[in-house]
């Protein structure tokens, strides 16, 4: 990552110097692991999708922005972050004021079967997986947005502290804390939902 | 024996429990991240060896930590390129036409994310309700609670007593009026009070009036005045919706739909005049207090173009028809729907003409300030000034100053109140001349103005008072009777002609 970032400064000088290949090449780079990233934040596939184009949509426009004393990713995941943020409490604020709709959760179980069934793994370790897996996107999904984003950057994205407190805006420390709720948090849960002795 | 235990750990701890581990969650998952110090993560592995729970718990991590770093990644789906292009173009487009509108909606937008932040739904629901219930509040008070009795306008020497302060103060416009306060108006002067949209009474010339009762709120707005003398013009153009009385010592009248006056004189508050121009209005009179014979008050009606006398504690005359005098007298009321611009304070009885000449006061009221023009309210003022003063050559050249504006708004309403008004400033300083220029120029222009047969009736006057020249005098008295004879003025030439 730390290699691959030089290289993302030199292409963003690149494309504000006007050359849209520059562009081109980081959207390449960065569209799946923020699709992913949006996509266990929000925890639905088409919203994910929607949301990474706005990211890149905001990242395009505003690139001028961007200021090279921190690294590009964290720039990127950093309006990925608050994008994801705005939208979950725009459709808190949706659930809450109409009438009509019902949140519904199956959705999210839904996705996430159908994507580990793609993989056309043995159906023994499908089953594995999703006993486990399943189990913590579940847990994982009930947790409080700022503790759930603390997993995802450093759990599952493998950031580091001082990086993920970057992109939360907040201390390396508060990062480290945080998971450690979290992952407290999941412990319960877990424990709870499965039964299990892990 | 009590035992005090510092807390649940401590419990465990003496208890022999598995939580009396040295190392908590918190920091076993910094372990896991490798974010402890060496000494520290040396003597955690060491404890691990011999403490289950914490290795049950390490163990947990490590496999949760695992578990999350090897959850398959996902792909974007086959459109998502074209997509993003298509959003792309589209919001480069939206930046390049971005008009007014936009940036409003923009604008409320952030406002929204801005806010949507700091508070939570719930919060955001009962301010809401908050909001709505105080919306509904004010409607209501709006519309079910009455507007407090205020006065519209006010010309001459008129004060308010006003209870709250206890003090005298001038009457202006938009004071409200509170139970208790008194209105006190001088000569020539006049109040207009509004109590609804509907409903209007004028105080005038040498009255004194108390509000003695009022009920506002969510019952049947109910008002109560007191007449102590004076002059009370009432104007109920419809029927009342609120509870409206006007007591004299003499008698008590509900006002529920029409336009009447009621008139105490000073030197005999016992009597009541009351003339009614239009509508019904019922007459109640005030019984004696000590009265044996147990008799019960009999409402008197008195119709359109009818008055009638109340003394104190006695029964009221038969109603009469009004005579051809308080008939045009009562025609002022008509004037009390719409607010006057300039007023000359000169008052409607016949001997108007006499306070025109004395010299006239004129008031312009704050409706008209706007549209009279500057240079003309600063001429006015000085002529008002240089009286004060009783310099006689300043009111002259401010006079003259007047007139030549006024040939400059020939064409304006107000026109012929101050041609007057500077007419009767030229009497004022004896010259004669400009004065009955000014007054034919007002009986040429204006013929059909109100003030014609002021006009008329004060070139009679100045003939007489002034040039001394009866002849002429008597001439103008007759065209005055000629031209205008169901005006009020024409009673006053009829008088001249008798004597």
């Amino acid at each position: 990552m730390e290699m691959l970032s030089s290289i993302d400064e030199e292409l963003v000088e690149s494309f504000k110097n006007g050359k849209q290949d520059a562009f081109d090449q980081l959207y390449e780079k960065y569209k799946k692991p923020i699709l992913n990233y949006l996509y266990r934040f929000i925890g639905n596939l088409s919203n994910a999708e929607e949301l990474s184009q706005e990211v890149f949509v905001k990242v395009y426009i505003h690139i001028d922005k961007y200021v090279p004393t921190g690294k590009f990713s964290s720039w990127v995941y950093r309006i990925a972050s608050n994008t994801a943020k705005n939208f979950l409490r725009r459709k808190k604020y949706e659930k809450v004021f109409s009438l009509f709709k019902i949140y519904n959760n199956t959705e999210i179980e839904t996705d996430f079967v159908d994507y580990i069934i793609d993989k056309k793994m043995s159906p023994d370790k499908i089953i594995q997986l999703k006993d486990i897996q399943n189990l913590i996107h579940r847990a994982i999904d009930r947790l409080p947005l700022y503790l759930k984003e603390a997993v995802i950057l450093c759990d599952i994205e493998g950031f580091s502290y001082a990086e993920a407190a970057k992109i939360m805006n907040c201390r390396p420390m508060t990062v480290g804390s945080r998971l450690s709720r979290a992952r407290k948090k999941l412990y319960n849960m877990l424990n709870y939902l499965n039964d299990c002795k892990l | 024996m009590i035992v005090s235990y510092k807390n649940k750990r401590d419990i465990h701890y003496r208890l022999g429990l598995t939580m009396n581990c040295k190392y908590n969650f918190n920091e076993l998952s910094v372990f896991v991240d490798n974010g402890c110090d060496d000494s520290k993560a040396k003597a955690i592995s060491e404890h691990i060896k011999n403490c289950k729970n914490c290795g049950q718990k390490l163990a947990w991590l490590n496999t949760m930590k695992l578990s999350l770093s090897e959850l398959p990644t996902i792909s974007p789906s086959k459109n998502f390129d074209e997509n993003f292009v298509f959003l792309l173009r589209e919001r480069l487009i939206q930046g390049q036409k971005q008009n007014f509108f936009d940036s409003i909606q923009k604008f409320f937008a952030y406002i929204f994310d801005g806010l949507i932040r700091i508070f939570k739904p719930a919060q955001v629901i009962g301010i809401a309700s908050v909001g709505i219930l105080l919306t509904i509040l004010i409607v209501f008070n709006y519309y079910l609670t009455p507007k407090p009795v205020y006065i519209e306008f006010s010309a001459g020497k008129a004060e308010i007593y006003t209870s709250a302060s206890a003090e005298w103060i001038k009457a202006s416009p938009n004071i409200r009026l509170r139970k208790g306060d008194k209105i006190k108006t001088g000569q020539q002067a006049i109040v207009n009070m509004v109590l609804s949209d509907d409903l209007k009474i004028r105080i005038k010339d040498n009255s004194l009036v108390y509000l003695s009762y009022q009920r506002r709120g969510w019952q049947r707005p109910k008002f109560l005045f007191m007449v102590e003398y004076g002059d009370i013009l009432i104007n109920a153009a419809q029927q009342t919706s609120s509870s409206v009385s006007i007591k004299s010592p003499g008698c008590g009248v509900d006002v529920i739909r029409g336009s009447f006056m009621m008139s105490v004189r000073k030197d005999n508050p016992n009597t009541t005049w009351l003339g009614v121009l239009e509508g019904e209005v019922d007459v109640l009179p005030i019984v004696h207090p000590l009265n044996n014979e147990g008799e019960k008050p009999v409402l008197t009606s008195v119709l359109s173009g009818q008055k009638v006398s109340v003394k104190r504690y006695e029964k009221p005359s038969r109603p009469e028809l009004l005579s051809e005098k308080e008939w045009v007298l009562l025609q002022e009321l008509y004037e009390l729907i719409e607010i006057p611009g300039i007023i000359l304070l000169i008052g409607t009885e016949p001997d108007r003409v006499d306070n025109l000449l004395k010299p006239a006061s004129l008031c312009i009221t704050d409706k008209s300030k706007s549209s009279v023009p500057g240079d003309i309210e600063s001429a006015v003022n000085s002529i008002m000034d240089a009286r004060a003063r009783n310099s006689i050559s300043d009111l002259e050249d401010a006079v003259k100053i007047l007139e030549e504006l006024l040939s400059k708004y020939a064409d304006k309403n107000y026109v012929v109140e101050l041609l007057m008004f500077a007419a009767s400033y030229y009497y004022h300083i004896d010259d004669y001349n400009d004065s009955l220029r000014l007054f034919e120029k007002v009986l040429r222009d204006y013929p059909d103005s109100r003030f014609a047969s002021l006009a008329q009736c004060a070139i009679a006057t100045v003939y007489n008072n002034g040039i001394n020249d009866n002849g002429k005098a008597m001439e103008a008295y007759d065209l005055l009777i000629k031209n205008y004879p169901n005006s009020i003025d024409a009673f006053r030439a009829k008088e001249a002609l008798a004597r």
